[in-house]
């Protein structure tokens, strides 16, 4: 597998110089070749910069023949950004989540999980602008499951409820009934409240408390609260005090910092 | 191999696509210039220009410009896993 970090840190400084030269005659088109050596060989790079309807017709032809009958990969800059992210950052110690994955869950939702993986280890740099990147290419896939996913892969429940959820039903010879847990838990996240920008007070409340009760008319043991970001933290822990005083709620237990909160709302169980 | 780059502007993606003889409809999707036909992703759906990030042969194949899409296009192209 190529290095594409290295390949894309070398692409990207190699095109910020032909930029410059862009700029200063912006009615050209221009092809450069640059050769790049040491990738596994001998690579030829060839970076069509701008201005691609104004190439001559020799051009057009240069290009065609350049790829003519050989194999070629024809790829924007972002692309590449991208293909980095993928191939430059996996990390290892995700390979058995990746094996349940493709053994257990979905197939149509095999890459969103993969991608949620990544976005988590670039949450966990503190890669702001990464996160949001591959969570907007979930959402673009698929725009409930994409942002679920993404919700709860970051938040663990991966590993801390669809793996357990999955082993004991399998042992109990209930797979049916783990599809449909599975399913709920990506299209309603019924049991989970993720603070997003789409929550101010009044609708955060609202939803919070909606699922608190569907919650209790099932029987489920609780419902958890996420929020990232002070702001979203803040708003969390208001409407937490008043959670704490509804009547079929046991106790509230949360772990908090000034950016970050977790919270579960024990349930009192119906007898 | 050959190893083409190009801005992702959308003046260069349809200089790029221009050269494989496709155009833009009137919705924004790639669409092939004879037979006016919609293209497809390596996703098997249909792709709009702002989604276009680049093109590998084969059977030119159409690659969108997204980690999710880009994952589903290594797990087919590498035994399963990306």
């Amino acid at each position: 597998m190529p290095d594409w970090v290295g390949i894309t840190a070398k692409l990207l400084d190699f095109f910020k110089l032909l930029g410059v030269s862009i700029q200063k005659s912006p009615k050209e088109t221009t092809i450069n070749k640059n050769r790049v050596t040491n990738i596994g060989g001998t690579v030829n790079q060839y970076f069509i910069v701008a201005n691609g309807p104004l190439a001559t017709k020799r051009q057009r032809e240069q290009f065609q023949r350049m790829i003519q009958g050989k194999p070629y990969s024809i790829e924007s800059l972002d692309l590449i950004k991208k293909k980095a992210l993928i191939t430059g950052t996996k990390d290892k110690t995700n390979s058995n989540l990746v094996d349940f994955i493709a053994k257990s869950l979905p197939a149509k939702d095999h890459a969103l999980w993969e991608a949620g993986l990544l976005l988590r280890q670039h949450f966990t740099r503190g890669e702001n602008e990464l996160v949001a990147e591959i969570k907007q290419d979930m959402m673009s896939t698929d725009p409930i499951r994409g942002k679920n996913i993404a919700n709860l892969c970051n938040a663990g429940y991966l590993e801390d409820e669809i793996i357990p959820m999955h082993k004991a039903l399998t042992d109990l010879e209930r797979s049916e009934d783990f599809i449909k847990f599975y399913e709920a838990l990506v299209t309603q996240t019924p049991t989970s409240v993720f603070v997003g920008m789409s929550h101010n007070e009044r609708i955060l409340k609202e939803e919070l408390f909606r699922k608190i009760k569907y919650a209790t008319n099932y029987s489920a043991p609780y419902v958890k609260v996420h929020a990232l970001g002070r702001h979203h933290v803040e708003l969390a822990k208001e409407i937490l005090k008043e959670v704490r005083k509804l009547d079929y709620v046991e106790d509230v237990f949360y772990a908090d910092s000034l950016s970050h909160l977790d919270a579960t709302i024990a349930l009192r169980l119906k007898t | 191999m050959i190893q083409i780059n190009f801005a992702n502007d959308e003046h260069t993606k349809g200089f790029i696509l221009s050269l494989f003889s496709k155009l833009i409809d009137g919705e924004g999707f790639i669409i092939e210039r004879d037979s006016r036909k919609r293209v497809l992703s390596s996703d098997g759906d249909e792709i709009k220009i702002d989604e276009f990030g680049g093109v590998t042969n084969g059977s030119e194949i159409y690659l969108k410009n997204n980690v999710v899409s880009l994952i589903n296009f290594y797990r087919q192209h590498s035994g399963g896993r990306a």
